[in-house]
């Protein structure tokens, strides 16, 4: 079983590293670069970036090619359609979103910390919500799916630079939402959460277009 | 790049028999039993198995051996509330960037009496209609998505051999009065129709699995 712990290290290693774009998107990797950087032999290497491989987090192109994947508008507009397609489904559907240890979860995910930031408060709250909503189904393909937009979100929100004061007017509808939530209504909860989408997605949307501009002109561009 | 070549061939020979069902879902099989099939040595076969256990193909049991991932009903109506999820509200929203001479063709292939690509393949045309339409809402994390179900749905289909007659003609009228809505571009109408449409295919589908799981 040794090798399987192997195995796993080395894949969260890499992951870790993608997700915190300290290898950001476009980044050319290869084997031996990552053997010797993270002391892995072949085969737990070669096995992780297969796993992330199948995780859309690299693209693997033979013979040598591994390529951190890109991020495209496209993704996302993709990530934020998803998340306003499928939240509001799952609230309206899985009464156990609404169960008291999420409640509590929710309240405790830091909304009333003077110490935060406003994007600290913002990010917490909506990857607190999403694993609450994931845990709630038991379809596999939904929580995969939550999964992937989780990992797309991570690194995002590390390659854009969101300003503290953009996040304002979403802290202010999270703040109204807490006691909507609690008296467990799901129509409303699942309006309020597409309006809290909306007002995230212009946010993102105009920050990304920002990033885009900063990069060459041909990894700007739209691959599609 | 011979190696690489190797590993992607053992990779797809042993994928495409368990999409086929040559391999049987529920069954154990061994490491020697895939190196006969395969060229090459064992490290393409490891390769190739770790690869199908992160697709959730193959579950590998240390010391027993390769389980082919069995379907179950909860699994059916898993599959089938992700499509329900995506294509009646896909149509409505996307429906009209998909040009009419797509649905033309289909409408015309479905409404005919015994069309003979439907003999011959009789999945294919269906296949290709639904995964068109995924594609249009050129949304990545819904085509992504798709692609894991669409792998399970077909082996459904191969495991519950071919579907009876009576299903193959209702679903081809399902088709066609979902492609009827499309070309009067009454999106609200293709929406229901296809949501009528994925709710009798489930229905057959699990009644079938069912069936099949009483007669082992």
């Amino acid at each position: 079983m040794e090798n399987n712990t192997l195995k796993n290290q080395a894949y969260y290693e890499i992951k870790t590293r993608i997700l915190s774009c300290t290898f950001p998107p476009g980044t050319l990797l290869n084997e031996s670069m990552l053997c010797e950087l993270l002391s892995f032999s072949r085969t737990p290497v070669r096995d992780a970036l297969s796993r992330l491989e199948n995780e859309n987090l690299v693209r693997i192109t033979p013979p040598k090619g591994v390529v951190v994947t890109d991020i495209t508008i496209n993704d996302v507009s993709s990530f934020l359609e998803a998340l306003l397609h499928f939240d509001p489904y799952l609230i309206r559907t899985c009464p156990s979103v609404f169960a008291e240890e999420n409640c509590s979860q929710l309240l405790s995910s830091g909304i009333n910390s003077k110490n935060s930031t406003n994007d600290q408060i913002v990010r917490t709250f909506l990857m607190t919500f999403h694993k609450i909503l994931a845990s709630a189904t038991d379809n596999l393909y939904m929580i995969e799916l939550y999964d992937h937009l989780a990992n797309l979100e991570q690194r995002l929100l590390h390659l854009i630079n969101i300003p503290q004061a953009n996040y304002s007017p979403l802290l202010e509808r999270i703040q109204t939402f807490y006691p909507e939530f609690q008296k467990k209504n799901p129509e409303q909860t699942a309006m309020l959460i597409t309006d809290i989408l909306k007002l995230y997605q212009d946010i993102i949307i105009a920050a990304f277009l920002n990033y885009a501009k900063t990069l060459p002109p041909q990894e700007a561009s739209i691959t599609e | 790049m011979k190696k690489n070549n190797l590993k992607q061939q053992a990779y797809q020979i042993i994928r495409e028999k368990i999409i086929n069902c040559e391999y049987m879902p529920g069954t154990l099989i061994n490491e020697s039993t895939l190196l006969e099939e395969v060229p090459g040595s064992r490290t393409p076969v490891r390769d190739a198995i770790s690869r199908l256990e992160q697709e959730h193909l193959v579950t590998i049991l240390p010391k027993r051996g390769i389980l082919i991932s069995d379907i179950t009903s909860k699994d059916v109506q898993h599959f089938y509330e992700m499509r329900l999820l995506l294509e009646p509200y896909i149509l409505l929203e996307y429906g009209n960037t998909l040009p009419e001479e797509f649905y033309l063709k289909y409408y015309l292939l479905f409404s005919s009496q015994t069309p003979a690509a439907l003999l011959r393949e009789p999945y294919a045309a269906d296949d290709a209609m639904h995964f068109s339409m995924i594609k249009a809402s050129r949304n990545n994390v819904f085509i992504h998505a798709y692609e894991k179900i669409h792998l399970q749905n077909h082996r459904v289909r191969i495991l519950s051999g071919t579907v009876s007659t009576n299903r193959t003609q209702e679903s081809s009228q399902e088709h066609v009065r979902i492609l009827e809505a499309c070309l009067k571009k009454d999106w609200k109408k293709a929406a229901d129709e296809m949501t009528i449409h994925l709710t009798e295919a489930q229905k057959a589908v699990s009644n079938m699995l069912l069936q099949m799981q009483g007669d082992r």
